[in-house]
């Protein structure tokens, strides 16, 4: 069975290479809507497509009328996928930390049957662990944050970043859940660096796309790499 | 403002949703957008520029939602 820390190593280099992935995605999708445009507007470019199975059809200018709006979803969209992305990380490096380190886990009550379903040991700790990940989900990142230094007994982040995180998670939230219109929500989980005003169209340029992913990029290295060296400490 | 590669005039592109756009070859972005931020008109610029089939580099600058498009089409007819 591989070690914590070679688990952990696995589920860094895993997500960074999706993030990266995602990256080259934008970028690529971004690059072909461009030329297009630089086609059709420059170049007089003349083209025809017929969805086959809706039986629409566009010509270039139909097309090129669309582009601009298609580039703000693709940064919309690539954002929200981002964003996902570090959670998943967050919680498989807890979820496979206190699935070793079991001593970590909250007193808590939990159904007999959750219990009951496993058949070994190894999934008692892991059903316990997912229990108690599911109680923290649906608090703030901060809090996030703080349970995960209590665990790892290091705090991998400092608190500007962290709060820097907290704003384009809130961000996300609001294009998912609000219809990208910013609201007291927002303000509240973003707080010192919010950046728009309640009532105001949370948009993503492919600059804010580009800061959002250096920022959950390093954040995913920087909590990885110090879960790896407080695993080999612990002897996990 | 001329396109000088195209020889027309530089057009303010406004469709749909989103906000509106130029292209502006990149020899003619500098202009652009000295004129842009002397107006205060909010912009960005993408960060890849295009070239195809060898033809000179263009440039996007982007405006949000609330910028009014004829005005910088005004602004831009106006300019040397």
């Amino acid at each position: 069975m591989a070690s914590l820390e070679q688990s952990l190593e696995f589920l860094m280099n895993r997500h960074v290479a999706a993030m990266d992935q995602l990256h080259d995605y934008r970028h690529t999708n971004h690059v072909l809507w461009r030329l297009l445009q630089v086609d059709v507007r420059r170049r007089n470019r003349r083209l025809y497509v017929r969805n086959r199975t809706t039986g629409s059809r566009a010509d270039e200018q139909e097309l090129v009328a669309r582009s601009q709006a298609s580039l703000k979803t693709l940064n919309e969209e690539c954002f929200k996928r981002l964003v996902s992305e570090f959670e998943s990380f967050f919680f498989e490096v807890l979820r496979a930390w206190l699935s070793r380190d079991p001593a970590q886990i909250e007193e808590r009550q939990v159904e007999v049957r959750l219990i009951a379903a496993c058949s070994t040991l190894e999934e008692v700790r892991v059903a316990l662990a997912s229990s108690t990940l599911e109680s923290i989900k649906y608090k703030r990142l901060a809090e996030w944050f703080g349970f995960l230094a209590k665990v790892l007994r290091y705090a991998p982040l400092p608190d500007s970043r962290v709060e820097e995180l907290a704003e384009i998670k809130a961000r996300r939230d609001v294009i998912e859940h609000n219809g990208g219109v910013v609201n007291e929500i927002y303000l509240r989980k973003a707080g010192t660096k919010a950046r728009f005003a309640a009532g105001d169209a949370a948009s993503v340029t492919e600059a804010d796309f580009e800061v959002a992913f250096a920022a959950v990029r390093q954040a995913v290295i920087d909590i990885g790499n110090s879960a790896k060296v407080r695993a080999r400490a612990e002897g996990l | 403002m001329e396109d000088s590669q195209t020889r027309e005039r530089i057009v303010v592109h406004d469709e749909g949703t989103a906000g509106p756009y130029l292209m502006v070859p990149v020899s003619q972005l500098k202009g652009v957008v000295d004129l842009l931020e002397k107006s205060r008109i909010v912009f960005w610029v993408d960060q890849d520029a295009i070239s195809v089939d060898g033809e000179p580099e263009i440039s996007v600058v982007n405006f949000g939602r609330g910028v009014d498009p004829k005005g910088i089409q005004r602004l831009l007819d106006n300019a040397a």
